[in-house]
C-alpha cells in the first residue's frame, strides 16, 4: 500500500444497541453480585513458588464484559482503507482467517450508501460498492461515519480515473490512426 | 529501537475510536471490581468455600477438627467476599452489620486462641517437650 492511505475506521456508534445493553446491565450486575454472594465463584487460580493465588470471580458481571468485548471485536476485526489506486477491505484481523478485498476505482460500477433512521441521526451507515466484473456487491464498508461523504469521495476518484482513461484512450487512438 | 517511537506510543490517543475503547474497557473493569472480582495472594492454603472444612483437616485429630469448625463458623459469619472487597457497596448497603460481624469474629478468634494454647500445652507434655 502506498503512503497516501486514508483509513476509514468503524465507529463505536455503529454498535449502539450493544453499548446501551452494556450500560443497562452494568448496574444490574453490580447489584445482583452484592445481593447474591453465591454468584461470586472462589477458587485457586495457580500456585507458584509456595505462594497461592486465589480468584474471586463474579459470574454475573461477566455478561456486561462480554458485551463490550463483542462490540470491540466487531470494531477492530475489520479495516477499511482508501488508497490512491484502490479501495481495500480487510476482514478477520482478529480471527484465524483474514480476507482482503481490493477494488480499483476504475472498476467501481455501483455505489450505494445505506443508513437507518437512527443511523442518520448518528451519522453512521454503510457504503456498498459493486463492480462490473462480478455484477454484485464486492465490498461493504459497514458501520462507518459520514457514509455519504465517503460515497462522494469514492465517486470523485472513480470519475477522475474514468476521465483519465478516456483522455488516454483518445490520445492512443489518434496516434494509431496517423 | 526505531520501533519505539513517541509517534507510535501516542497513536492510540489520536483516534476517537481508541479513546472510546479505552474508556469502555475501563468502565467494564470498574463494573467487575464493584461486583467483587479480586485476587488473594498468600502462602497459606485457603480453598474453595464449598470444601474448606475438608481441606483444613489433614491430620484428622480432634483438636484440628474443633479448630476447623470454629474457624469455619467465624468465616461464615463474615461478610461475603464480594461485599468485603467492594467497600463502596458495603458502605451503602450495610455499615452496621459490618461492625457487628467484626466484633463477633474477634470474640471467636480470642476463644480459639485460648483453646489452642491449652491444647498445645497438653500435646507438648505428651511428647515430652515440656
Amino acid at each position: 500500500m502506498s503512503e497516501s492511505v486514508k483509513v476509514i475506521p468503524k465507529v463505536w456508534r455503529s454498535e449502539l444497541p450493544l453499548l446501551l445493553l452494556f450500560f443497562a446491565l452494568s448496574p444490574i450486575a453490580v447489584f445482583l453480585s452484592s445481593r447474591f454472594p453465591m454468584s461470586v465463584v472462589h477458587g485457586e487460580l495457580f500456585k507458584i513458588f509456595g505462594t497461592q493465588v486465589n480468584l474471586n470471580l463474579p459470574v454475573i458481571a461477566l455478561i456486561p464484559l462480554a458485551l463490550v468485548l463483542i462490540a470491540a471485536y466487531r470494531i477492530y476485526n475489520v479495516r477499511y482503507a482508501l488508497d490512491s489506486r484502490f479501495i481495500e477491505c480487510r476482514q478477520g484481523i482478529l480471527s484465524f482467517t483474514q480476507s482482503i478485498t481490493r477494488v480499483r476505482y476504475e472498476d467501481v460500477r455501483s455505489l450505494e450508501s445505506d443508513q437507518s433512521l437512527i443511523g442518520r441521526l448518528l451519522d453512521v451507515g454503510a457504503v456498498q460498492i459493486g463492480t462490473a466484473a462480478s455484477g454484485q456487491i464486492e465490498i461493504v464498508l459497514q458501520g462507518i461515519a459520514a457514509p455519504t461523504e465517503v460515497q462522494e469521495r469514492i465517486q470523485r476518484e472513480r470519475d477522475a480515473r474514468q476521465r483519465l482513461m478516456k483522455k488516454d484512450f483518445g490520445v492512443s487512438s489518434d496516434a494509431v490512426g496517423a | 529501537m526505531a520501533l519505539v517511537n513517541i509517534r507510535h506510543l501516542a497513536a492510540p490517543f489520536r483516534n476517537s475510536v481508541h479513546w472510546v475503547s479505552i474508556l469502555l474497557i475501563a468502565l467494564a473493569f470498574m463494573v467487575l471490581r464493584m461486583s467483587g472480582i479480586s485476587l488473594e495472594i498468600g502462602s497459606e492454603q485457603p480453598v474453595a468455600k464449598t470444601n474448606r472444612s475438608e481441606a483444613i483437616l489433614p491430620l484428622a485429630s480432634e483438636e484440628n477438627a474443633q479448630r476447623a469448625r470454629l474457624a469455619e463458623q467465624s468465616r461464615s459469619k463474615l461478610q461475603p467476599p464480594s461485599a468485603g472487597n467492594s467497600d463502596l457497596v458495603d458502605e451503602i448497603l450495610a455499615p452496621v452489620r459490618k461492625d457487628k460481624q467484626e466484633k463477633e469474629r474477634k470474640q471467636e478468634e480470642e476463644k480459639i486462641l485460648k483453646q489452642d494454647s491449652g491444647k498445645l500445652d497438653d500435646i507438648e507434655r505428651m511428647l515430652g517437650l515440656k
